[in-house]
């Protein structure tokens, strides 16, 4: 299928980024019910159902309402975040005041001639105090699931808004949207996707208004999406930049060098060659590492010199990471590491 | 009165921002017959007066074009940037790729009926050799006033780049206009202009293909400007945010020994205007981070630092980590390299011992 969002020049004037955890918990909710999940996010899914067996979360609201078996779920869920980077608060409580008519308008959308979850027909009888539970529910799940997570998920996606930001300033709009995602194409104001659906249809999405807030996302990686009708602005969420790096280290904290790369670069870089596969500022390094700030920007000078690690300015901060020739040493490593068995 | 522009979707998709050494180098140009144009840039002017005095330069071709007192200048030795950052000589190259009927009607627009320098005259009648001529003067030029400030102005115009691309990134294209010179409006689709007078004749531009190439300038300050007709896209040269902190050049040996070097005393009293306030600051800080303090008014590098003060890098990454806890700097990373600036709240000991 293909759908079409047509743009005039106020609405990609109005398009902007933006960084959205109520979107990655909601879809990381729905990566926990795939069979079998993207194998980039694989590591987080074994440890969510692990910590899940242990203690459980109950969602019986908002899961029947993500994790339905349909092409899509209701789009007030993620209202279009308002700022550049809203805390999950805030979006809750922007997704907490839909008005009712939006809120059924989206279920017959969804739901329609389908079987209602109880969780649906109730929210569509009480919209405001469902609307609340549902809040307090995606509240939890996150916090026990995404936040731990959220200090190496923030900088991948803050890496991707930069590296783009710089695609925008360099080559404009028509520069970004060829190099967002391999389904997506951009030709004279109509941003096209092929949808993995294989019908030949066209679906032309309305718009909302104000252009199109564009979303990086791991948790839906290597997927686009997009809501198809809103009450907000129209969101696209695509994979950012380096969410394969995200879990490389392993989920919990830290991860061992490939001892070969010790060897040959020293204990130190080659910690902060594996810790910048997530990338990082100077000082959330040497905070993690336990060493000084200067030392850290020392030995990063060396390895930016030598090509292992990129350097990114994102807002304020400066971030880190490890470059594709460093990457490729530490694979490297691996494999002869593997090959010696 | 207004202009406006009318900016298709295609146009918007395509704009663009680029660094353009061309740009600022005949940008500063008419500085030299008219200082009062840029108060923030006279320091420049004064070193470059000095330094003109000392062993002057011949710019017989380039000069009667841009210092001419009319309102336009030839637009076809703008091009717009091809790339991000495209150097010297590429853009000079695309100067003289200029078609020679495109060079014929850009003099008609600027000269008119009024009297023609010679340069004009001759550029008209055989425009291939010329615009190399003219090529090869403002290379000249460039080396010997420009280049030795180049990669302070390159640092303040790529962090101005960056400024405008998170905001682009996070608010909009609809919200980077307004910031980019209080002159320009974006609304409804359309990109206003309040007028400078010479618009009223005709308020009409005609946009080039492809979108605007949006071009921070120093020597453009204040002013913002827009190219009316074009032989490749338009440009909109707009001031670079910090602009002025170019020629806030502290009395430190590296930057102005070099100026001294140059024999331009008067350059060094303008330059060095502030050289007082270093004492206070001195005995606050120590000797090294006062240094620091004052050379990072404009924006550099950890390694440009360290060369210019003849000591090891990683003595100056160790200042500036204590500098930056205090918050007596700001660091930033431009696509040249990792830069640091000071605060935007100004200076701690502003008045002379």
């Amino acid at each position: 299928m293909l759908v079409v969002l047509e743009l005039d020049v106020a609405d990609l004037a109005a398009t902007r980024f933006a960084i959205s955890p109520l979107s990655e918990t909601t879809r990381a909710i729905l990566l926990l019910a795939r069979p079998s999940p993207a194998t980039v996010n694989r590591p987080w899914v074994g440890w969510s159902r692990g910590q899940l067996e242990r203690r459980p979360l109950r969602m019986p609201r908002a899961w029947p309402l993500i994790v339905n078996g349909l092409p899509s779920y209701p789009e007030f869920l993620v209202p279009a975040p308002a700022g550049r980077a809203p805390g999950l608060d805030a979006e809750l409580a922007r997704m907490c005041a839909t008005p009712a008519e939006a809120v059924r308008a989206s279920l017959r959308r969804v739901f329609g001639d389908h079987p209602w979850p109880d969780s649906a027909t109730e929210l569509f009888d009480r919209p405001a105090e469902s609307l609340a539970e549902i809040a307090a529910e995606l509240g939890e799940c996150h916090e026990r699931l995404i936040m731990p997570h959220w200090e190496r998920i923030r900088p991948v996606l803050e890496a991707d808004i930069a590296y783009r930001a710089g695609l925008l300033a360099g080559g404009g709009a028509r520069s970004l949207f060829s190099d967002l995602h391999p389904d997506l194409r951009w030709s004279e104001g109509t941003l096209t996707i092929n949808d993995t659906d294989e019908r030949s249809s066209v679906f032309r999405v309305t718009l909302g208004p104000d252009g199109v807030v564009l979303m990086p996302s791991v948790f839906n990686w290597p997927q686009v999406s997009y809501s198809k009708a809103t009450s907000t602005q129209t969101t696209l969420v695509y994979p950012a930049r380096g969410t394969a790096t995200v879990w490389e280290g392993g989920v919990t904290a830290g991860g061992t060098a490939a001892e070969a790369v010790e060897e040959l670069l020293g204990a130190p870089r080659a910690r902060l060659l594996v810790a910048l596969r997530s990338p990082a500022t100077t000082t959330a390094l040497a905070r993690r590492l336990g060493v000084t700030a200067s030392a850290v920007s020392q030995h990063l000078a060396a390895m930016h010199r030598g090509g292992l690690v990129d350097r990114q300015r994102s807002g304020r901060t400066v971030l880190y990471q490890t470059s594709e020739l460093g990457l490729a040493l530490l694979a490297g490593a691996r494999t002869r590491e593997a090959g010696c068995g | 009165m207004r202009l406006m522009l009318e900016l298709g979707v295609a146009d918007l998709a395509a704009t663009r921002f680029a660094v353009s050494p061309l740009h600022e180098t005949l940008r500063a140009l008419p500085l030299l017959a008219s200082p009062d144009q840029s108060a923030m840039n006279r320091p420049w002017v004064r070193w470059a007066l000095a330094e003109l005095d000392r062993q002057p330069l011949r710019m017989p071709r380039v000069w009667p074009l841009l210092v001419t007192g009319l309102p336009y200048m030839p637009e076809f030795l703008f091009p717009a940037p091809s790339g991000k950052s495209p150097d010297l000589d590429e853009e000079l190259a695309a100067v003289c790729a200029t078609p020679a009927g495109a060079v014929r009607t850009s003099l008609r627009n600027v000269f008119g009926e009024g009297p023609w320098p010679d340069t004009a005259t001759d550029l008209s009648e055989r425009p291939a050799e010329s615009l190399a001529e003219i090529a090869a003067e403002v290379a000249d030029y460039h080396d010997r006033l420009i280049a030795p400030h180049w990669e302070r102005i390159r640092s303040v115009l790529d962090a101005d780049i960056s400024y405008h691309a998170g905001l682009l990134a996070g608010r909009g294209a609809r919200s980077l206009f307004s910031d980019l010179h209080p002159d320009l409006r974006w609304s409804a689709g359309q990109l206003f202009m309040t007028d400078a007078e010479h618009w009223q004749a005709d308020p009409s531009v005609t946009l080039g293909p492809d979108g605007l190439v949006l071009v921070p300038s120093v020597f453009g300050w204040p002013d913002r400007s827009i190219k009316k007709a074009t032989s490749t896209q338009t440009t909109l040269l707009y001031p670079a945010r910090g602009a002025a902190t170019v020629w806030q050049v502290p009395a430190a040996p590296g930057a102005l020994g070099g100026l001294a070097a140059l024999g331009a005393p008067g350059a060094l009293g303008a330059l060095g205007a502030l050289g007082g306030e270093v004492p206070a600051i001195e005995s606050l800080l120590g000797a090294p981070r006062a240094r620091l303090l004052g050379a990072l008014r404009s924006p550099a590098t950890t390694s440009a630092l360290a060369s210019n003060f003849g000591v090891t890098p990683s003595a100056v990454s160790q200042h500036l980590a204590v500098l930056h806890r205090r918050a007596w700097s700001t660091g930033s990373v431009s696509a040249a390299g990792c830069c640091t600036k000071p605060p935007s709240w100004g200076w701690p000991c502003s008045t002379r011992p």
